[in-house]
């Protein structure tokens, strides 16, 4: 079984990545091999290379070496539209430049499936419709999106990843200045939708009990470099929280699952 | 189900705004028509112009005809450039004349013109050429820019530097023209005008505006995708390096031969984007058509006024334009100081 | 010093009219008569009253009846003696070379030998030729400095400071004006005689091109059409030497004074019987030229007489201007007599 798992191919797969940015090396031989339906989490400190690492597997910074590989297939053989049909991504402080209204922005989510030059069809306005419903902002559909909450824009952002219903969703960051309850709900929104369409999200996280509860797995990264690489309970061990943020951690366990919550500083 | 509903509510509002532009465009193009040294009703001008021969005949043809489409190319052209411009720096204040787009396209034209750069080739194709590649360079550099820096504080900044460096350039030219009526032409020509221009001036410079409004038109998805960010934009399948080139080159073949024809007219792409922007809903990509149908308008009215102020000499256009639009920007920075302090 | 143009009344006057700003650039580049508002030059004031006038701060307040005789009056008691004459002026070369000794000429402007420019170019390009920078200038070691109203005040105050002569000549926009500059010229070069021999010549052809305008009939209306879309209207040289050659200026009667733009509609819509051209022979293609060949023209070219004078003789007044007019009667007469012949 476990020889099969890794035989068999991986939905996304990166080795050996190393990206520079400004002259300076920022990810240092990272592999990221993510499988169908899984739920994962990447951890680190600030500056540790978790954005860099994302933006250059999908090609947004050039990578200076490595490997990707989709479904199988060498990752640049894909044209950009038919990578943006399958990924998706959602950037950190994701902006909106102008007050469009929610319901347009999810729309813009549907881009990479328009006929050129052609309006949006039946199935378009569908998956809207539904991403939009899927997290719960069906009733700000007119609202200008630069006028909501934090929480509300993310969720309209997020439905806007989800209207293409990506096989593989990229989300950098997302939990970052939501309120407890909006974090849940966030997480509660990327299992959901890991279960019920059986996709794979990958979720940059800094909150490290969001990232032991929900995460199946986890890679924990330290000035570019990969620590760990596993299920939460193997990455968030003492040693590696030590050496990667410089932080004691206090670790409850309560039915099975596990809480991590950080406790004091000390020497890295 | 009220999702299809609403769909179809934003359709509808797709395209009454062109429609309603293009209505409002072709009624003042008839006033355009009309209006001069002797008035004339639409019957009229129907009338002479298939009157050959006739002075009025002529007028009618030669001046009112060419002048009035020249307004229309090169109002549209200024709209949909600006419109493209604020769509991709993702920000209202950005507009041809003030990144010195405007600037670098008079200097190209006037390279052409008074240094006998082209001497020998078809004058035609000089002016319009020189035009473009000063647009061109101007361009590249403010986009360069642009994906250097976020701010458009700096952006515009480097934009009053690019446009006093063409401008000192220009002068520069001047110096070394051996035409002694060359700082008077082109002092004037800069003010801006479409007042006796003729079909040749429509010959060179409509072909190139029409291809970059095309090729602006091209980049509507990418500069919706855009709003978003640019890694979104990327992740929704857009090319980036596309997208800026075609970005670049669009306004380049506008701005360039638009300016070439008419002198540097300014505000034109700052206002008409803003003004209508709430109408499409803020779709940068519908803005395109409803600036490029506004920025005609606009530009053909401020024409029709220039002829209508009773002064001995006539208004320069451009000095309307700015006289207009100059404040309209200050409102605009004091404005978006208050929305984004 | 010498000022046949009063500084101090001059720019207060540039201030006090509302000359359209056009005007001034067109004239910055040959110092041409500014439109017919800027009437003062006709009234160029005594010295005596420059300080009145400084003071006064506007010229329109200086009597029109102050004469250019006036002013060379002051002069004469001025010996004449060898000098080293520099000129910074198209209009001041044209005098100088032909009332001054050629061995006392010590440069002229750099216009003075571009043909296209001025009537005298061949005999211009014998002398060495000057910017208007005081440097240069003051490295030919001139007696004495030819400009016109339009060179900058600063210029003249630095020369004058310098001790060295500086005479500003105006701009003349009617024959009589002519005439006063070449005798005012001929005066402060004390060259008198020569002076008053070039106005006898003038006058006496003048005179009998007079008679020839007398001989004919009609007279026909004409326009001159520059570069840009300028006209010259009543008041300006160009509306004299139409007199003059029996022409009737057509811009007179669309109510323009002095030089003004002229939209083409309104050409279209009246056209003269005689388009004045006035092509300023260069191989670039320019704005300017663009509209002396605009479509709408050639199209009316049936209606109207096409003539061409060559620039250089209309920038500026003096005696030559009645080679000017004597050309455009043989031109208009010539096609009026053809086509009397077609006519009969």
């Amino acid at each position: 079984m476990d020889s099969n798992k890794q035989t068999c191919s991986h939905l996304f797969d990166a080795r050996g990545i190393n990206v520079c940015l400004g002259g300076r090396r920022v990810v240092h031989e990272v592999d990221l091999a993510l499988r169908s339906g899984e739920l994962f989490g990447i951890v680190g400190a600030n500056g540790s290379g978790k954005s860099t690492l994302l933006r250059g597997v999908l090609g947004f910074v050039p990578c200076e070496s490595g490997e990707v590989r989709f479904r199988g297939e060498d990752f640049s053989s894909y044209s950009g539209r038919e990578r943006a049909r399958e990924i998706g991504y959602l950037p950190q402080d994701a902006e909106c430049g102008w007050p469009i209204a929610a319901e347009r922005v999810v729309m813009l989510g549907r881009l990479p499936f328009l006929a050129p030059w052609g309006g949006p069809a039946e199935e378009d306005v569908r998956s809207v419709a539904s991403a939009m419903a899927s997290v719960d902002v069906a009733g700000l559909a007119r609202r200008p999106v630069t006028q909501l909450s934090g929480g509300e824009r993310l969720r309209v952002l997020l439905a806007r990843a989800l209207a293409g219903n990506p096989a593989l969703l990229f989300a950098d960051e997302p939990s970052s200045g939501l309120d407890p309850y909006h974090q849940l709900q966030l997480m509660e929104l990327f299992r959901g939708h890991v279960h019920a369409n059986g996709a794979t999200v990958v979720v940059v996280l800094h909150n490290l009990a969001l990232a032991s509860r929900f995460c199946d797995r986890l890679l924990l990264l330290n000035e570019g470099r990969t620590v760990a690489c596993g299920p939460p309970g193997e990455v968030l061990q003492p040693g590696h929280l030590q050496s990667a943020y410089g932080i004691e951690a206090k670790i409850l366990e309560s039915g099975g699952q596990r809480a991590v919550i950080p406790w004091r500083r000390v020497e890295k | 189900m009220t999702v299809p509903k609403e769909n179809r509510d934003s359709r509808r509002g797709s395209v009454s705004v062109p429609l309603g532009l293009s209505v409002l465009v072709v009624f003042s193009a008839v006033l355009s028509l009309s209006i001069g040294a002797v008035w004339l009703s639409p019957a009229e001008v129907l009338r002479w112009f298939f009157t050959p021969g006739e002075p009025m005949g002529v007028a009618v043809r030669e001046l009112r005809l060419p002048r009035t489409v020249l307004a229309l190319l090169v109002g549209g052209g200024l709209g949909i450039a600006g419109a493209a411009l604020q769509g991709y720096t993702r920000n209202p204040l950005a507009d041809s004349g003030l990144l010195g787009i405007n600037g670098g396209a008079a200097l190209g034209a006037v390279l052409v013109l008074y240094t006998g750069l082209l001497r020998g080739a078809a004058f035609t194709l000089a002016i319009p050429l020189g035009g473009l590649a000063g647009a061109a360079a101007a361009t590249f550099l403010i986009a360069w820019l642009a994906g250097k820096v976020r701010s458009i504080q700096t952006l515009i900044l480097a934009g009053v530097a690019v446009s006093a460096l063409t401008a000192a350039l220009t002068s520069l030219v001047l110096n070394f023209s051996p035409n002694p009526f060359a700082t008077q032409e082109i002092v004037f020509w800069l003010l801006g005008s479409v007042a006796d221009r003729s079909w040749e001036h429509i010959g060179f410079a409509g072909p190139f505006i029409a291809v970059g409004a095309a090729v602006i038109l091209a980049c509507g998805r990418g500069l919706q995708a855009l709003t978003l960010g640019e890694d979104t934009a990327a992740s929704l399948g857009i090319s980036l390096g596309r997208l800026r080139l075609g970005i670049i080159a669009g306004c380049a073949l506008v701005v360039g031969p638009a300016t070439a024809a008419a002198g540097a007219i300014g505000f034109v792409g700052l206002v008409v984007p803003h003004i209508l922007r709430p109408l499409v809903r803020y779709d940068p990509a519908k803005l395109l058509v409803a600036s490029a149908l506004g920025g005609a308008l606009l530009l053909l009215w401020a024409d029709i006024l220039v002829r209508l102020i009773p002064v001995e000499q006539e208004l320069k256009l451009g000095v309307l334009t700015a006289l207009l639009g100059a404040p309209f920007f200050l409102w605009l920075i004091f404005r978006l100081r208050r929305l984004y302090p | 010093m010498q000022t046949i143009r009063n500084y101090g009344a001059h720019s207060a006057d540039r201030a006090g009219t509302d000359i359209p700003h056009h005007a001034c650039v067109w004239q910055a580049v040959f110092n041409r008569p500014v439109t017919g508002r800027d009437r003062d030059f006709s009234a160029t004031p005594m010295l005596a009253f420059r300080k009145y006038a400084s003071l006064l701060g506007a010229a329109v307040l200086i009597p029109l009846a102050i004469t250019f005789a006036g002013a060379t009056e002051c002069r004469a008691a001025e010996p004449p003696e060898p000098r080293r004459i520099v000129s910074i002026n198209l209009a001041a070369d044209e005098l100088v070379l032909q009332l001054a000794e050629a061995g006392n000429i010590a440069a002229l402007s750099h216009l003075a030998s571009d043909p296209r420019l001025s009537r005298l170019a061949d005999r211009a390009a014998a002398f060495p030729s000057t910017s208007t920078a005081v440097e240069e200038i003051l490295m030919l070691e001139p007696d004495i400095v030819f400009g016109s109203q339009y060179t900058p005040r600063i210029t003249a105050e630095l020369l004058e400071r310098l001790g060295i002569e500086f005479v500003a000549l105006p701009v003349a926009t009617n024959i009589d004006e002519c005439r006063e500059l070449v005798l005012s010229v001929a005066e402060i070069l004390g060259v008198q005689k020569r002076g008053e021999a070039l106005v006898a010549d003038m006058d006496r052809r003048f005179a009998e091109l007079q008679q020839r305008v007398a001989e004919r009939s009609i007279r026909p209306t004409a326009l001159s059409y520059l570069q840009g879309g300028y006209t010259q209207g009543a008041e300006s040289l160009l509306h004299h030497i139409m007199e003059a050659a029996g022409l009737r200026n057509h811009a007179e009667s669309l109510g323009i004074r002095g030089e003004a733009s002229l939209p083409l509609e309104k050409l279209i819509l009246s056209p003269p019987d005689f388009l004045i051209l006035l092509p300023f022979h260069d191989d670039d293609p320019t704005l300017g030229n663009m509209l002396v060949r605009h479509r709408a023209l050639r199209q009316l070219s049936g209606r109207m007489y096409r003539i061409e004078i060559p620039l250089a003789w209309t920038i500026n007044g003096n005696n030559l201007t009645v080679d000017t007019a004597e050309y455009l009667f043989e031109q208009t007469d010539a096609i009026l007599r053809e086509r009397e012949g077609e006519e009969q």
